[in-house]
């Protein structure tokens, strides 16, 4: 029988990164098939693909058996009969549930007033089949984050969609709702649909009737369920694809000054799964902190605080001794060099695309006396350090003027780098800082983050990527859901890692 | 993403995109010309030789190029600090009455001061007015486009009700004021002509924010706030701080605008005292790229426009609303200058692309 | 008797000249609620003005003057709507040359004709019976047919906004494009739509203000009724009924205002600025609560495609 949809030898690449290497993966009818991954193996990547949103680079999808061209997100829906319900509700914010649901045909009677009666009953037909209790009449925007899912399926059911993709969904939901949700898309199923459910839990893969797993943008393994057993999938999931060549271990017993030290943080209100519930960590001079995770565990809040954007709930902050909870501000940090700062994002945070190179490369309110003595430009000392650090870096740039945008993904990151890593500061906060960047500069950036830490800075590393954690990181500690735990070193394996990532005990 | 690291193809785009924006203007223009009836040729000769043709025309055409030159340089700090003020009119309105009320009331002081006494006065205000707006945004998140858009007509408003009801000398018919003290006015600058030293001021100016645009931490704060305000906070820039003061400055120059028109063109306050020289400025500055520089040239083309406008009703007939046309025309159409320009960029590109080189 | 006759002049001219601040209102609500926003709209009513006059004294017929005024105005909301929609150019700035382009050329055209002409206005409509009614009846039943027509507008379009699948649709593509368009709605179609309306109801505005009830053109006779429209749309929350108060309310200040001014001393300066003043307002505590602004407002719909 033919597969409801099948993607062959799909490629996508971004700058130098290979998102999707070669990707062979199908449906069958009537199938609940889990898309298994981290973050960065390129989950979402071939959704998008698939959803219309991306174009590929290479390959070929199959509806049905027929060659589909798929270039917009409207042909996906209407034309093939796809449905996705992400973790970004694609609802009209004002609109009733009902009116949401029926979008597509709204119901009219004498050709031009809405059917509201009509809407209500077909809300309720749905709500027969789903099991949920839509309200047909309440407004969306009222509504949770999970209800709002709820109307996502039953709008699915509605439209027909005969192949439905769910990315991520339980990372909104309770875990109640998870069964719920779990029942509903059984029934689906029996029902003749297609389903793929991305997921990073393995639980919830483990339910579903195939697996694919996806690692670094490959397919490692597509098996039935019965054929898998947690180990395995891990070590689909998680396989060391390079040596992972330690740090020098540090003599043991050997104390350390501690440069920040975070003492019970907690932050946020109500149960964001991103909400830290009482984080303590240190990060001492010479050594690399590594906080490993999956995105939306915390990792978002510690950022924040310690960059002066949230104001905690509770805890102390601890700068070289000194508690600087009161007055973390970004001014204050950088006006007194306590903090060098790469963050995640940098096209949207970490740089100033519209500005010149050398702009960029001089950022930071705690140098400004240097490059604008007295308040005024200093034109050559900013050329000679931009010049500098553009060889020092090997950034590959037109020349100093040239604009930011004009650099490639690998080369801006480069840039940014070598603008916070030329800050004298004690303390230095790096988040995802090999995202999306080709092996050559994430070797690269590497090895000066190592370099960093031997002069004696304290690195605070919070990344996704797991390799790139145990690479560097004198010390680990994992995040999830707004809980560290630090490792000891027995428990530094990736093994115990992995396991706790997706929440799993050690011995599960 | 066009990958041009020699920088030609982007200013070929450039230049290439303004000609055709300009080539629509005109062409739009012309028809509207040959349908009311006239010919083209004469009107555009018209034009030129009223904006140039004499020392007395150019003199109007500078006295024009004043005050649109004063609210381009307030625009281009706001605009690029990422703050889209077109409450540029309003502040002229203010600054121009604060700028009257010290030249008519404040007697004995020796001319240079006195001068500088009503610029400050009008800077003061305008700035303070923009100011407010500013305030409204970095506190309440209020959007500036519609506060400082609908400041202008409050400000309009209020800076008619002070003429009426304070300034306005009971023997007068129009709503105007006393006259200036002769300590206040403006010297002309080019005999015979009404070429006041205001502009001579404004073009000071552009030079001044250019400087502090370019070589000051100011400037460089005010771009990185503009094109990121996100990075720029996280490198420990304080916005808010920034937002106010490019606001400030802002209304400031646009209040200079006014002090011009009042000190140098009628010497008095009189109720019309702007023909929509705010709204202007905002095609200009565009034009202009939001370089202060490029401004000069812009005002002076835009004074030029209004300027030759007269000559063509005086001497032609047409009414001079014939150039507000003209002026409307080029801030539509400027506005197709970026497309064109991405358009030409991706077409150049290709093109080199394929030859090898780039 | 004195109060009463000057209380009856009040509450008539109120009426009687909220239409030309109602319809624009009413018009750019529409277009608002859609995404588009129409800072020209003094524009499109001063063209409107200009065309119904020129119709009216050329063909001696009030209602196809009235019917090229709205048209006018149409006409050149279709300009912005291309701008705004297909080019995705900034709105405002687009909006602002708009407004100088009506301006320059509804004065233009009225240099270049020169016509002087007085008009007839539009004659009182008065309703049988309910007129007889003491003050009542003279002020409200006695007006003329736009007023009548007006205030049912404000029904209809109250109801077909909330109750009809057109105004769920206006309402979608400008709260949330996207999803009107994967639900398989053309947001371009809708949004050009709703700035045709929003064009030919400010020209119908401003053709009545010329020769429905000022008799003539003049220039700039608009005065700033455009940008009070606006500010009326968003006073009253996009809501027509709102609406019609706001209409009403800035309507009545501007006929109240030589009493005001006597009975209160405070200048009819002060009083003009009442409608942006309050905009302002409330315009900084919108972003607090926005519950009912359209979400998408001003911001120009990219179809993403696959890139």
């Amino acid at each position: 029988m033919l597969p409801a949809l099948q993607a062959i030898g799909i490629v996508k690449t971004y700058d130098s990164l290979v998102a999707n290497d070669r990707i062979d993966f199908e449906v069958r009818k009537g199938e609940l098939h889990a898309l298994l991954g981290e973050n960065g193996a390129g989950k979402s990547t071939l959704l998008n693909v698939l959803y219309g949103v991306l174009k590929p680079d290479a390959g070929t999808i199959y509806v049905n058996g027929k060659k589909a061209r798929i270039t917009s997100t409207r042909d996906a829906i209407l034309k093939y009969k796809i449905g996705k319900v992400s973790q970004y509700s694609d609802l009209v914010p004002s609109f009733t549930v009902g009116e949401n649901i029926l979008y597509g045909e709204i119901p009219v009677k004498h050709g031009l007033f809405i059917d509201r009666a009509r809407i209500n009953r077909t809300v309720n037909e749905l709500n027969r089949t789903t099991g949920f209790k839509l309200n047909a009449t309440a407004i969306v925007e009222d509504l949770s984050v999970g209800e709002q899912q709820h109307i996502e399926l039953t709008k699915l059911l509605y439209q027909d969609a005969e192949i439905i993709f769910l990315d991520e969904p339980s990372s909104l939901l309770a875990p109640q709702e998870v069964k719920k949700l779990f029942g509903l898309l059984k029934g689906l199923i029996r029902k003749g649909r297609s389903i793929i459910f991305v997921t990073h839990k393995l639980e919830e893969a483990l339910d579903c009737d195939r697996i694919t797993v996806l690692r670094a943008g490959r397919v490692t393994l597509t098996e039935e369920r019965k054929e898998v057993s947690k180990d395995i999938l891990l070590k689909a999931m998680f396989e060391e694809k390079i040596a992972i060549s330690r740090r020098t271990a540090r003599p043991e017993g050997k104390k350390l000054d501690s440069i920040l030290e975070v003492r019970n943080l907690i932050t946020g209100s109500g149960d964001r799964r991103g909400n830290l519930k009482k984080v303590s960590f240190t990060v001492n001079r010479g050594e690399i902190m590594g906080i490993a995770g999956i995105a939306g565990n915390g990792q978002k809040d510690i950022l924040d605080v310690l960059t002066g954007f949230l104001r905690p709930r509770a805890g102390k902050i601890l700068l070289k001794g000194t508690d600087i909870t009161a007055s973390l501000s970004p001014y204050r940090l950088r006006i007194n060099n306590l903090l060098a700062y790469i963050p995640e994002g940098r096209r949207t945070i970490g740089s100033f695309l519209k500005l010149p190179i050398s702009e960029n490369m001089i950022m930071g309110v705690g140098r400004m006396s240097r490059f604008y003595p007295h308040g005024l430009r200093d034109a050559t000392a900013i050329r000679q350090f931009s010049l500098s650090l553009i060889e020092e870096y090997g950034v590959k740039a037109a020349g100093p003027n040239a604009r930011a945008s004009s650099l490639s993904g690998g080369n801006l990151q480069k840039m940014i780098v070598a603008r916070e890593l030329s800050l004298d500061t004690d303390l230095l906060i790096v988040a995802q800082p090999t995202h999306g960047l080709d092996f050559k500069t994430a070797e690269f950036v590497h090895t000066r983050l190592i370099e960093e830490a031997e002069k004696g800075r304290g690195i605070l590393l919070i990344s996704k990527d797991l390799d790139e954690v145990m690479k560097l990181s004198d010390r680990i500690a994992i995040v999830y859901e707004g809980e560290l735990r630090e490792l000891s070193p027995r428990e530094v394996n990736l093994d115990t890692i992995s396991r706790l990532m997706v929440g799993l005990e050690k011995d599960d | 993403m066009v990958n041009d690291t020699s920088g030609q193809v982007t200013a070929l785009a450039q230049i290439g995109s303004f000609l055709l924006a300009m080539l629509v203007v005109f062409i739009v223009f012309s028809i509207l010309i040959v349908i009311s009836g006239f010919n083209p040729v004469v009107v555009y000769q018209g034009l030129i030789v009223g904006a140039l043709g004499s020392p007395d025309a150019l003199g109007q055409t500078f006295i024009r190029m004043g005050p649109i030159l004063f609210c381009s340089l307030g625009l281009v700090v706001s605009f690029r600090c990422g703050m889209w003020n077109i409450g540029s009119e309003g502040q002229l309105f203010l600054g121009a009455l604060a700028a009257a009320v010290v030249a008519i009331y404040l007697p004995g002081f020796p001319k240079v001061i006195h001068i500088i006494l009503a610029m400050a006065a009008a800077f003061l205000v305008g700035g303070i007015w923009a100011g407010l707006c500013g305030f409204l945004k970095t506190r309440f998140n209020a959007n500036e486009v519609i506060t400082t858009l609908l400041s202008n007509f409050i400000a309009i408003w209020l800076s008619f009700y002070f003429l009426k009801y304070h300034l306005q000398p009971k023997w007068a018919f129009n709503p105007s004021s006393l006259q200036i003290l002769p300590t206040a006015r403006l010297p002309i600058l080019m005999k015979g002509t009404l070429f006041h030293g205001g502009i001579l001021i404004a073009v000071i100016c552009a030079f001044i924010v250019w400087f502090m645009m370019k070589k000051t931490s100011l400037g460089y704060s005010i771009d990185a706030v503009g094109a990121n305000k996100q990075a720029a906070e996280y490198s420990g820039i304080r916005v808010n701080r920034i937002i106010l003061i490019s606001m400030f400055i802002s209304g400031g120059l646009a209040g200079l605008a006014g002090m011009g028109e009042v000190l140098g063109v009628h010497h008095l306050l009189i109720r019309n005292i702007s023909p929509h020289y705010g709204f202007i400025a905002i095609a200009a500055v565009f034009i202009a790229r939001l370089n202060p520089i490029g401004a000069i040239v812009v005002s002076f083309l835009m004074g030029a426009i209004l300027n030759g406008g007269r000559y063509l009703q005086i001497i032609m007939g047409i009414p001079t609303h014939l150039v507000d046309i003209l002026v409307a025309l080029f801030v539509i159409f400027m506005l197709l200058q970026p497309i064109a320009e991405k358009k030409i960029k991706a077409a150049l590109a290709a093109r080199f692309q394929k030859t090898g080189e780039v | 008797m004195e109060l009463y006759s000057a209380l009856l002049t009040i509450v008539t001219s109120t009426l009687t000249s909220s239409v030309a601040l109602l319809l624009p209102a009413l018009g750019e609500n529409v277009s608002e609620r859609s995404g588009v926003l129409n800072i020209g709209v003094e524009g499109y009513m001063i063209v409107g003005s200009i065309t119904s006059y020129l119709v009216y004294v050329s063909s001696g017929n009030i209602w196809l003057g009235l019917l090229m005024g709205m048209l006018a105005g149409g006409l050149l909301s279709l300009v912005h709507a291309v701008f705004s929609i297909t080019l995705k150019c900034n709105q405002v700035i687009c909006g602002i040359g708009i407004w100088l382009f009506g301006l320059g050329i509804s004065g233009y055209i009225f240099r270049l004709l020169d016509i002087t002409t007085i008009t007839e206005k539009f004659p009182p409509c008065p309703i049988p019976l309910l007129e007889k009614i003491p003050f009542l009846g003279p002020a409200f039943f006695d007006q003329n047919i736009f007023v009548y027509i007006s205030l049912a507008l404000v029904l209809i379009f109250s109801v077909v906004l909330s109750k009809t699948s057109w105004g769920l649709l206006n309402r979608g593509a400008g709260d949330s494009p996207f999803s009107t368009d994967m639900a398989g709605h053309n947001v371009f179609f809708i949004r050009y739509i709703s700035t045709f309306f929003c064009g030919l109801m400010s020209g119908l505005g401003g053709a009545y203000l010329a020769i429905g009830i000022l008799s003539r053109f003049s220039e700039g006779m608009t005065a700033g009724r455009g940008f009070i429209a606006i500010c009326i749309v968003i006073f009253g929350g996009w809501n027509p009924w709102k609406i019609l108060f706001g209409a009403l309310f800035f309507s009545f200040i501007d006929s109240f205002q030589l009493y005001l001014q006597v009975w209160t001393k405070i200048p009819y300066p002060f009083l003009v600025m009442l409608p942006y003043l309050l905009t302002i307002i409330v315009v900084t505590y919108i972003s607090r609560r926005s519950k009912n602004i359209p979400r998408k407002l001003a911001i120009p719909y990219i179809r993403g495609g696959a890139e």
